[in-house]
């Protein structure tokens, strides 16, 4: 404090100071004792994430550095003889190579990777301060070529990169700090710098390693690789139209080809460039991060580039997909077994839903949406009919086109969804519910009111079709669907849990499957009627209403009939992973009510009673859903009796018991001639014109899903056996102090299905 | 050895200080003073102390606050919870935790929230031991790269409402 004043003493306002002394105090004397002086807008969230000064683990300027990270020198030339600068250019770029991956794959920072390189940190600077197009701010300046001109390409083209990461981020469908770290400690990312002039600058130091460093093999490659990784910036959906399908792939190609060719060189030792990677950008610069140690190369970092760019290629592979139900069934099961790479995620739904208001470059919103409509249950159907003929000014077309723009908005949403991170991915089911909830609800009013102008399809039954409708409730249970069983994948519920959400998830199963199943019969109606029309036809005498019908007949047959055909194959697919789903989930009901039955579990909170309520806590969990009209949230006190109805109670305990276990052994064998079923569909994929499941393009990843069913099957039936034999025939009192319940997870199993388990209880 | 709990006195430097030491021998996650600020000096009788006989420091706190949420329900929130190693197992941190849910309950919160990493088994019992549920995981929530589960604990019926419907009141009767 005395420090403080003796400064304060000395300074003079003839230096152009204004002394401020006077208001200081006004407005220090309205301060408010042990108040926290904060903007009102700053929250916790932000105060968390503050600094502090002098505090070592969140000061980053204490940070302590050896002496030659102070003495390096950018605009110094490192290595006497040539080969010497070699192996330090080659060391450099290599290690710089590397920190991408260690960015990309470990969740780590720039400021702890890329841009602990000084020569990355030195040419941002130079281009933050001045951002010349040209690349002309962006010198090293040694007076080397190897440095200024080889060094430097390598620098920008890594830059180059950074700024491809940072585009994708910034189309929201990953996450900072949760996906990826993009903070780029206020440096300007070559942002004015377009791919030619990089890859010009690249070229000309490809010449001159060819020319004067041509023993310099390794760097040659590296310069390649950063060549080729540069380009990827070209996939951009704004880039398409001056590169080509094939340039990708050649560019995609090579990429792998030179990561697994750089895989056979060991780590350089980094002894050769001590001081270029250091933690100085942290300690010198703006830095919003705590202090943090760089980190170090492992060696395994160009196959791990290498898989990177196979994810990347694999999500380009939906350019092929030539329907809907294609690219659908692609968005489904690209990213659910094995995550992958955060750049192929986020890259996933920049390409598919471009910024031009296309789908693939090939339709517009609206078209996508319809021909999802189309692909489902709105073929051939009055309203279809209807709109073919229809002018433009219509006014049921153009209530028609408000709801594609509608069903677009919530279908953005659907294929977002699919590319994030597991918990994101099932936040986003969860906001889809109001979403389709409410779509339903007003394109159900829609639909009456047409239905009230005669403009309806029936079901055989005589009941109401209602097709968008239909498709829009088929797409919600969907999501609830998921979003149910995603709690399992990640843990979400505790074992009491299980029956109230394998119960919920098997009485959406059995609304989804009603569904499928009315689509099926409106299907099979229309394809019999147009059967239909050609014996009808052959019956009329010659005229011109034997004529009229046979246009019509043969307009139907060339292009609803197809359409119709391909609809009734997935639906009969969609009939069988449903089927799966229910049962599975029916199979994990039954297996609660034996434990149950036994005493060893309950679906109860069992500590909800100091300050809540088991009801309450039940409310709670469900609550997403009790918002949501149709399939009707079931009340409490159903659950609690379904639980009843299951439980098995004297009389003829052991009779009963007996025959529950059966019969959800047979069920389960029921689930795997279904799979046996799916398995034939996703294989007959790929060699048929008339695609069942439309997963050719996912074919691996579809199977590998339905193989992660197949295990959880097996392994639910073992589960059976294991517990027949540990429980026994009759109901006794004493199993609760030999066993717990906990829960196991199957090796390969599908992680919506984990076990409930016996475990020995510990003495 | 008898332990005692009491309110910290948040125009004690000395307590606030206590409360660093102890919270961050704990945490993974480093925190600056203003977050331990904001906290005490906001919502000083949402933070308790816990003494040992025999102790002149305090052996264990939690630090809490409540706040309108989405401008439907009142939420509190249980910020940082820790007690010194040497003192475990003997039922401070729990009884730590329900006189902090008491006192949010007598300020009239109609739940408690909080978050703790997935893999810290001994704080998720302590928390689910009380009606806690898990309500969603968050992907790599800490600095630690950990995944973090969000638990809930609804003390009121307003808490099972989506705040959109408690915010329409006709909706929320039926009525629209």
């Amino acid at each position: 404090m005395e420090g403080l004043e003796a400064q304060l003493r000395r300074l003079r306002l003839d230096k152009g100071l204004v002394d401020v002394t006077s208001e200081f105090r006004e407005l220090a004397s309205r301060m408010v004792p042990e108040s926290v002086i904060k903007a009102p807008s700053f929250d916790l969230f932000e105060g968390t994430h503050s600094l502090e000064i002098d505090n070592p683990k969140l000061d980053s300027s204490l940070l302590a550095l050896t002496e030659k990270e102070l003495n390096f020198d950018c605009t110094k030339v490192y290595g006497e003889a040539t080969e010497q600068k070699v192996e330090f250019v080659t060391a450099v770029v290599d290690r710089l190579c590397r920190t991408i991956v260690l960015w990309l794959n470990d969740f780590q920072t720039l400021p702890t990777t890329v841009l602990s390189c000084r020569y990355v940190a030195h040419i941002l600077c130079q281009f933050t301060e001045d951002p010349c197009a040209d690349l002309s701010s962006c010198q090293l300046e040694t007076g080397d070529e190897l440095f200024d001109q080889v060094l430097a390409s390598c620098v920008i083209a890594v830059c180059y990169f950074v700024k491809f990461v940072q585009t994708l981020f910034k189309a929201g469908v990953v996450y900072e700090e949760e996906d990826l770290n993009c903070n780029a400690m206020g440096l300007n990312v070559l942002s004015t710098v377009q791919l030619p002039t990089v890859k010009s600058h690249l070229a000309r130091s490809q010449k001159l390693l060819e020319k004067s460093y041509p023993q310099a093999h390794q760097l040659q490659m590296l310069l390649m690789l950063l060549m080729h990784l540069v380009e990827v910036y070209g996939l951009l959906p704004t880039y398409f139209g001056s590169t080509s399908q094939v340039d990708h792939e050649h560019t995609l190609n090579k990429l792998i080809e030179t990561s697994r060719d750089l895989e056979q060189f060991p780590l350089p030792d980094g002894t050769v460039y001590q001081g270029a990677f250091s933690a100085v950008i942290q300690k010198k610069m703006s830095n919003q991060f705590p202090p943090r140690d760089i980190i170090l190369p492992t060696g395994k970092e160009y196959t791990a580039l290498a898989d990177m760019v196979q994810d990347l290629r694999f999500v380009l592979s939906v350019d092929q997909a030539k329907t809907v139900t294609e690219i659908a069934q692609f968005s489904r099961f690209f990213n659910r077994v094995r995550p992958l790479h955060v750049v192929a995620r986020a890259f996933y739904p920049l390409n598919l839903m471009r910024d031009d208001q296309t789908v693939l470059a090939q339709y517009t919103f609206d078209e996508y949406s319809q021909l999802h409509l189309e692909e489902f249950s709105f073929c051939d159907t009055e309203l279809y009919k209807l709109l073919k003929n229809e002018p433009q000014t219509s006014g049921v077309k153009q209530k028609f086109q408000d709801f594609l723009q509608e069903i677009s908005g919530a279908l953005f949403e659907w294929y977002q969804t699919s590319s994030q991170n597991p918990c994101r991915s099932r936040q986003g089911f969860n906001r889809q519910l109001l979403m389709w909830d409410s779509l339903q609800a007003q394109i159900e009013t829609y639909e009456l009111e047409l239905e009230s102008q005669g403009i309806a399809d029936q079901l055989e039954d005589g009941s109401s079709f209602m097709p968008l409708t239909t498709w829009v409730f088929y797409m919600k249970l969907r999501a609830m669907l998921d979003f149910v069983l995603k709690g399992f994948e990640l843990d979400v519920y505790k074992p009491w849990e299980f029956f109230s959400m394998f119960w919920y998830s098997y009485y959406l199963a059995q609304h989804l499957e009603n569904t499928l199943h009315r689509v099926l019969n409106f299907i099979e109606a229309r394809i019999d009627s147009m059967v239909a029309l050609n014996k009808k036809i052959k019956k009329l005498k010659a005229g011109e209403k034997k004529e009229k019908l046979r246009e019509a007949y043969r307009a139907g047959m060339s292009s609803q009939m197809p359409v119709l055909m391909k609809n009734k194959d997935f639906i009969k697919y969609s009939l069988l992973d449903c089927s799966v789903i229910k049962i599975l989930s029916l199979a994990q009901v039954f297996q609660f009510a034996v434990l149950k039955s036994f005493g060893l579990i309950d679906n109860q909170h069992p500590g909800s009673g100091r300050f809540s309520s088991p009801e309450r806590v039940h409310k709670l969990r469900f609550k997403t859903f009790a918002s949501i009209g149709v399939p009707e949230l079931p009340s409490y006190g159903s659950f609690q009796q379904s639980l009843q109805d299951f439980v098995i109670t004297e009389p003829m305990f052991e009779t009963k018991l007996a025959r529950s276990l059966d019969f959800n052994e047979v069920e389960l064998s029921k689930v795997k001639s279904s799979l046996q079923s799916v398995f034939q569909d996703i294989e007959a994929d790929s060699g048929q014109t008339r695609a069942r499941a439309g997963t050719q393009l996912v074919q691996k990843q579809a199977l590998e899903y339905y193989q992660g069913l197949l295990r959880s099957t097996d392994a639910l039936i073992i589960n059976g056996k294991t517990l027949r034999s540990k429980l026994g025939n009759r109901r006794r009192d004493d199993l609760s102090t030999a066993y717990t319940v906990g829960i196991s997870r199957t090796q390969g199993g599908c992680s919506y299905f984990p076990l409930l388990k016996l475990d020995q209880r510990k003495p | 050895m008898s332990l005692s709990y009491r309110l910290l006195d948040s125009s004690s430097v000395e307590e606030l200080k206590h409360v660093q030491r102890l919270i961050d021998a704990d945490l993974s996650e480093p925190y600056s003073v203003y977050v331990y600020r904001y906290f005490l000096n906001q919502w000083p009788q949402l933070c308790y102390l816990a003494f040992e006989e025999n102790e002149r420091d305090p052996v264990g706190c939690v630090v809490c606050k409540y706040e309108e949420h989405r401008g439907a329900r009142l939420r509190g929130y249980i910020g940082m919870l820790a007690v010194a190693q040497q003192f475990r197992r003997r039922g401070i941190a729990k009884e730590l935790v329900a006189i902090a849910i008491e006192k949010m309950q007598t300020l009239g919160c109609d739940e408690v929230m909080l978050e703790t990493e997935v893999e810290n088994t001994t704080a998720l019992s302590l928390y689910e031991g009380f009606g806690f549920i898990r309500l969603k995981r968050m992907f790599r929530y800490y600095l630690n790269q950990g995944d973090a589960f969000k638990l809930i604990l609804p003390l009121t019926e307003k808490s099972c409402t989506r705040s959109t419907f408690l915010l329409q009141p006709e909706t929320a009767l039926g009525l629209g």
